[in-house]
């Protein structure tokens, strides 16, 4: 029987809620319009107007920030005239060479690798799609962007930076260093690129590409 | 409030990828065959394969992981020459002492209450669709989605340990080293967001009685 409901119903006016499998009519909403599960409640498309050049913006500012963020001192620590000071990658090698080899695995993974790559993935992509050039590559890179969201987590280094502040406030003069406003301007850039990336409109495009090099 | 037919991707043969959301016909496929998802080149499954068995392993070993991650000390200040160890709680607890209650509040919440509600929770949801509990799939879908969003907020202590390990280096006047609690602690956050990803939400709303004809009152 359910065979028989496969070959008759017409998918593309359909689409389903990855929350719930719930099959839904497929409406292509405007810009600023959302599409709800009405089952389980699940966001099922937001679309946003222009997405690849917004997020492309986004990206291109992030990636200016990109290097300081990640080399520069973010907190500079003054006990009686004795100085040191801690970048983002500095962390990672303190807690490798403390023989911590997985936490610097996972903290280089989650503060330095994930969110870099998320950045660079989105710029490969998004070009090709604004130059429609396509490559076979680009899905799989697109793929590994969504794999990625997980685990790029700025926001949470951002208040561990602030508990460290509190920590360490009776103990020694703490200051932000260059990196740590660049590391806040990476933060927000990160966070804008997601929230301006219309993943459906870019598998979207991604396929009509592939069609276009395919006919 | 009417009864209304709600059809589920499985049961109309067909199936949705998960990683670009293209709903796909189900194939005429032998068992064991490999379906890949012709617009990303996802492997793609109705249900995720064995998802309970993998979420039920995975959650058990991040409870067994958080009991030296709570336990064993986190982080070592010494200071002037003298070694101050601390784990996680003591932590909270030198933090409320010195007023920093928004603080403490926020270390307590990512790194203890979150890490094992999160536990928890997944095996409610698990609990949940083997043993057929009656409870709403919408309020579960809700759960799940929290479990998944408040994860990442138990990396707060790890990354406080890197950033004070790196910081605080000057050599006999003041030092803080990691503590073996790091690793367990790391360990335990990681494992619980691969459990929350390896959990298919769609098996909440999978009708438990196959018998009877899928039918859902609409809300």
């Amino acid at each position: 029987m359910a065979a028989t409901i496969a070959e008759k119903i017409d998918l593309s006016g359909l689409t389903a809620c990855h929350a719930c499998d719930l099959l839904i009519e497929n409406q292509h909403m405007l810009p600023g319009s959302k599409t709800v599960c009405p089952r389980c409640g699940t966001t099922i498309e937001d679309p946003i107007a222009d997405t690849v050049n917004k997020t492309l913006a986004v990206v291109i500012t992030g990636l200016i920030l990109w290097w300081p963020a990640n080399f520069m001192p973010i907190l500079t620590m003054t006990i009686i005239g004795n100085t040191s000071d801690n970048t983002l990658m500095g962390g990672v090698i303190d807690l490798y060479r403390g023989g911590f080899y997985w936490v610097s695995l996972v903290v280089f993974v989650c503060s330095v690798l994930a969110p870099s790559a998320k950045f660079f993935l989105l710029l490969i992509v998004l070009l090709h799609i604004k130059l429609d050039h396509y490559t076979r590559l680009l899905t799989t890179l697109f793929r590994f962007y969504g794999y990625l969201d997980s685990w790029g987590i700025l926001e949470v280094y951002m208040i561990a930076v602030l508990v460290s502040i509190t920590k360490l406030v009776d103990l020694a003069a703490i200051h932000a260093g260059l990196g740590l406003y660049c590391f806040v301007g990476l933060l927000l850039t990160s966070i804008l690129a997601a929230s301006n990336l219309d993943k459906e409109r870019i598998w979207e495009s991604i396929e009509q590409l592939c069609q276009q090099k395919n006919s | 409030m009417p009864t209304k037919k709600q059809l589920s991707a499985k049961s109309a043969g067909l199936l949705q990828c998960l990683d670009c959301h293209k709903l796909l016909r189900y194939p005429e496929v032998k068992p064991r065959e490999k379906l890949i998802c012709p617009r990303c080149g996802a492997a793609v499954h109705q249900r995720r394969p064995d998802s309970l068995a993998k979420t039920w392993a995975l959650a058990i070993t991040a409870l067994i992981c958080l009991i030296p991650a709570n336990l064993y000390p986190i982080m070592t200040l010494t200071y002037r020459g003298e070694p101050d160890t601390s784990t996680i709680i003591d932590g909270v607890i030198l933090l409320v002492k010195d007023q920093a209650i928004p603080i403490a509040v926020v270390i307590f919440i990512a790194s203890i209450a979150v890490p094992f509600l999160k536990v928890f929770g997944l095996i409610t949801l698990l609990l949940s669709i083997q043993l057929k509990w009656n409870l709403s799939p919408r309020q579960r879908t809700l759960l799940y989605r929290i479990i998944e969003a408040i994860g990442r907020w138990s990396m707060l202590d790890v990354f406080t340990v890197s950033i004070l390990v790196a910081l605080v280096q000057l050599g006999s006047l003041a030092e803080i080293t990691a503590g073996l609690a790091a690793t367990f602690f790391c360990a335990a956050v990681v494992i619980t967001i691969f459990a929350a990803m390896s959990f298919d939400s769609r098996l909440i709303w999978d009708n438990p009685n196959p018998d009877k004809p899928e039918l859902n009152i609409d809300e």
